[in-house]
């Protein structure tokens, strides 16, 4: 219909999706819903430009009304000189799991969720426990006019703790979520009443711990800790639709050792532990990408215009949180490889510091083009003397990103990448699923924010 | 689409209480580098079913809006109420279902506007930029025209009917020079895309990503703060809006739980929430459950007066809701601020900075969001900010944590209060002095 219309390229994208969130608010089933949506997305060039369009209504006067909007648009946008090449992709992606969730009866789902709430509530001086379970099912197809037809479906389920404290008049929230794609067998395997105590736990060890005192200080972060900073303080300044117009602090930095030597980073749609991208929704296979290796900035995420305009290979980053939205370059699963130290090693180098942990952060924030980054992190711990000390809370931390990833003194042996069914990146008013983690590293210095 | 069939049929399959939320959003949107990079037309009607059985509540939410489809959410949302445990503080859905006359909300060319329609606004934002200085560049970018409608009708009355337009520009410019590199961002928000500031807007984010070629990173210390009013309108947001929320103080989440009629703020603060008035952008004739709207008065001369009710919080409590039911089409209500807005004072910006001995104006942060609302304790990571010596603004400064509690700073440090009330979506807000505060620099 679109090349009818005189369109160039014409890329069709259909979404299933279907989200179900219960909420179990101090012992009461505060919302149990589900959210269904299905619709379509339609790009065309045309003329040379690029124009979009969405809709709900799929009856066939709908989708033609659709097309012809997205030529309209088409005519006040910028002339894209060129597109990234790609093969041609065919083929039909599945997530693994074992038991799909709308097999499992609702009400096994929200007596779960309430048993884990009571053991959240249980704890003494917990005022407030909210446990969440989220499932997730996506389905889309891609097809364009240059030959891709693409599709996948997947699954995402986890559950979610927030526990608030209160002791002397003081308060402290602590959260923490586990997620997995996977099945119902995820749920099924784990103790949840275990996890909400000890969300708990740390909250009730949190609401009576000191703010970290304020300025530089060295630092060593968990796994969960590295995958925000990686995200945040560097990902987003690799995504090459900001390289291109010249918002990242990398561009024209290819080849440049910009990192430690010690750094090796990587952005991988399908990976143990992280959210499934087999192939972006612009319809190319989204490859393993080797942004940093030891130290030196190799490449960068791109979709097809800016793979054309950076003159680099299309690695399928071209991301839309839903059909209504167009393809913009984001991460998937973006993490640091292993090193060689041990943990312990670590703390005792560092001697005097601070131990930053990821559990109970609520996320991150850069401004790529100033190359300042800020990020919160959960309860963490001083290191005092070469050992753990005591427990700090309201630790936000922030720095420049080069000097950062420059200071980065030690990379641990450990690997852990995460995702999470409740959140995601925000980037041009989008959100979208991402993964992200690493091993425990050690560095040099970090402005925090503290009492 | 006939929602008062849906009403019928949810009642036939079962349920004791049911409303219907749909939402019709129509949105253009032009995404901006130095050029116009892309042009988007989005349509999106969405359903949002919500039904009671015994006092088991379960919502359902669909864009599938095709006669199964709705047959089908209807169904899941009875069989999830069936068989869900009953809440033990369900009274009832909002029974006074009708609206507050509130002014003009919707503009037609607003609505209506064509992809070539906002490309002039768009030209006229990037022309701007390098106005503001010759070597600014536009990076980044957007502008948008949006209509949204919502149709609500439930068991107890309706259909009531509300339309509102919203039309925002925003964009970042760099400059870089002689291995330095500045940038700013800056944007606006009106009812009418006919009004919006590009120009103003252009010229104000080139002009000052020149004055911050020259940042330097702030040291560490105690410094006289002066906040900007959008800095102060989103730290408002983040910190006091989850704390006012009728249900966060029921469930032991908020610090102003028992509060009320306590002076928690400094006798000149004031915080209302606007729900009548079309100049605050957020206001409303009638709530997300079909209450009417009103303005509510929270904070007076610093006396905390009350919380934000939906019905089912206000139930809880044998009252009335203050009408400030927010709800997506897949969740249930939950009390939100229409417009929340901290009353503007009397001092102009300039006579602020001339009070200041030492100190720092902040322009920008990011990560403000990541405070801690429940704790009350506030960071945020400036940016942007100008060092103040002796009342003068002596250079740009940037990298720098303020890091101290909410209400400490607006009970014990606020020194003055500007008349320059900046309007964004849902809050608006001054710029405000405070004495001493300390600052995480380097």
């Amino acid at each position: 219909m679109a090349e009818a219309s005189g369109a160039s390229y014409a890329e069709v994208r259909t979404q299933l999706f279907s989200y179900e969130l219960i909420t179990v608010d101090n012992l009461v089933l505060r919302e149990f819903s589900k959210t269904y949506r299905v619709g379509l997305g339609v790009r065309v060039l045309y003329n040379g430009c690029y124009g979009f369009s969405s809709t709900n209504d799929l009856s066939d006067d709908s989708v033609r009304e659709a097309v012809s909007r997205a030529i309209v648009a088409a005519r006040v946008s910028k002339k894209t000189e060129s597109l990234g090449v790609r093969e041609p992709s065919r083929g039909r992606y599945v997530s693994s799991w074992k038991i799909r969730p709308e097999d499992v009866y609702d009400e096994a789902k929200t007596e779960l969720m309430i048993r884990a709430n009571k053991a959240g509530l249980s704890v003494g001086g917990i005022k407030s426990s909210v446990s969440r379970l989220g499932i997730q099912h996506d389905w889309r197809y891609v097809v364009s006019s240059d030959g891709a037809d693409l599709e996948y479906e997947s699954y995402l389920v986890g559950v979610a703790q927030l526990s608030v404290a209160v002791e002397s008049g003081s308060m402290e929230r602590v959260s923490n979520q586990e997620s997995s794609v996977s099945g119902w067998e995820f749920v099924e395997g784990r103790d949840w009443e275990e996890f909400t105590q000890s969300v708990s736990k740390l909250a009730k060890e949190a609401v009576k711990a000191p703010l970290p005192p304020a300025g530089k200080t060295r630092v060593i972060a968990d796994p969960e800790m590295v995958g925000l900073i990686l995200h945040e303080a560097f990902g987003h300044a690799t995504e090459g639709d900001l390289v291109a117009s010249g918002t990242s602090i990398l561009k024209n930095r290819l080849g440049e050792e910009i990192a430690s030597q010690l750094v090796t980073i990587v952005d991988d749609g399908v990976v143990e532990g992280g959210y499934y991208v087999p192939f972006d929704d612009e319809g190319s296979l989204k490859k393993k990408t080797i942004v940093v290796e030891r130290g030196v900035l190799k490449s960068f995420l791109t979709n097809r215009e800016s793979a054309a305009r950076l003159n680099l290979p299309v690695s399928g980053n071209g991301r839309a949180q839903d059909f209504t939205h167009m393809p913009i370059v984001r991460q998937t699963n973006f993490y640091m490889m292993p090193g060689d130290w041990g943990l312990e090693e670590m703390i005792k180098e560092v001697r005097e510091g601070l131990y930053l942990v990821g559990k109970g952060s609520s996320g991150g924030q850069v401004d790529t083009g100033a190359g300042t980054f800020t990020f919160s992190a959960g309860p963490s711990r001083l290191i005092r003397n070469g050992e753990l000390g005591g427990l700090v809370r309201g630790v936000v931390v922030s720095g420049s990103i080069l000097e950062t990833l420059r200071g980065v003194e030690a990379v641990g042996k450990d690997l852990r990448i995460t995702t999470s069914a409740f959140g995601g990146c925000g980037k041009d008013s989008q959100m979208v699923r991402v993964g992200d983690g690493g091993p425990h590293i050690m560095v040099k210095e970090l402005i925090v924010g503290g009492g | 689409m006939d929602l008062e069939k849906i009403v019928k049929r949810a009642i036939e399959l079962g349920a004791s209480e049911v409303d219907v939320y749909l939402t019709k959003t129509s949105e253009t949107l032009l995404t901006l580098s130095d050029v116009i990079e892309a042009s988007k037309y989005t349509k999106l009607f969405s359903l949002g079913i919500r039904v009671v059985v015994n006092k088991s509540v379960a919502v359902v939410g669909t864009q599938d809006l095709s006669r199964e489809g709705v047959e089908k959410s209807l169904k899941s949302a009875i069989s999830i109420a069936k068989v869900s445990p009953p809440d033990p503080n369900w009274v009832s859905m909002n029974k006074r279902i009708t609206e507050t006359r509130v002014g003009n909300l919707f503009d037609e060319d607003t609505a209506y506007a064509t992809p070539e329609d906002l490309k002039q606004v768009a030209v006229d934002l990037l022309d701007s930029v390098s106005e503001g200085y010759r070597n600014a560049k536009p990076v980044r970018g957007a502008v948008t025209a949006r209509s949204i409608e919502i149709d609500y009708v439930s068991c107890y009355g309706g259909p009531l009917t509300r339309a509102e337009t919203v039309s925002g520009l925003h964009v970042y410019a760099r400059v870089d020079e002689g291995g330095k590199t500045g940038t700013f961002s800056e944007h606006d928000i009106q009812r009418s895309y006919k009004k919006l500031r590009a120009r103003d807007v252009g010229y104000e984010a080139g002009s000052r990503a020149r004055e911050f070629l020259e940042a330097e990173v702030l040291p560490n210390g105690v410094y006289e703060l002066i906040l900007l009013n959008r800095v102060t309108a989103s730290i408002l947001s983040v910190m006091i809006t989850p704390a006012i929320s009728a249900l966060n103080v029921q469930q032991g989440r908020s610090p102003l739980s028992g509060r009320v009629g306590d002076e928690i703020l400094s006798q000149d603060v004031s915080v209302v929430d606007l729900g009548t008035s079309p100049e605050a952008l957020g206001s409303k004739p009638f709530d997300d459950e079909g209450h009417p709207t009103k303005d509510t008065v929270i904070f007076e001369r610093g006396v905390l007066k009350t919380y934000l009710y939906d019905t089912y919080t206000a139930l809880k409590e044998g009252r009335e809701s203050t009408g400030n039911a927010s709800r997506t089409f897949s969740s249930a209500p939950t009390p939100q601020p229409h417009h929340l807005r901290l009353m503007p004072g009397k001092a102009r910006l300039d006579e602020l900075i001339s009070e200041v001995r030492e100190g720092v104006l902040v322009m920008d942060t990011i990560g403000e969001w990541l405070s801690n609302p429940v704790s009350g304790h506030l960071n945020a990571t400036i940016t942007h900010a100008y060092l103040i010596r002796e009342g003068e603004l002596v250079k740009p400064v940037k990298g720098a944590v303020i890091t101290s509690n909410i209400y400490e700073l607006l009970k014990h440090r606020v020194e003055a209060i500007g008349r320059d009330l900046r309007i964004e979506y849902g809050v608006s807000a001054p710029s405000l002095k405070f004495g001493k505060v300390r600052i995480a620099g380097t």
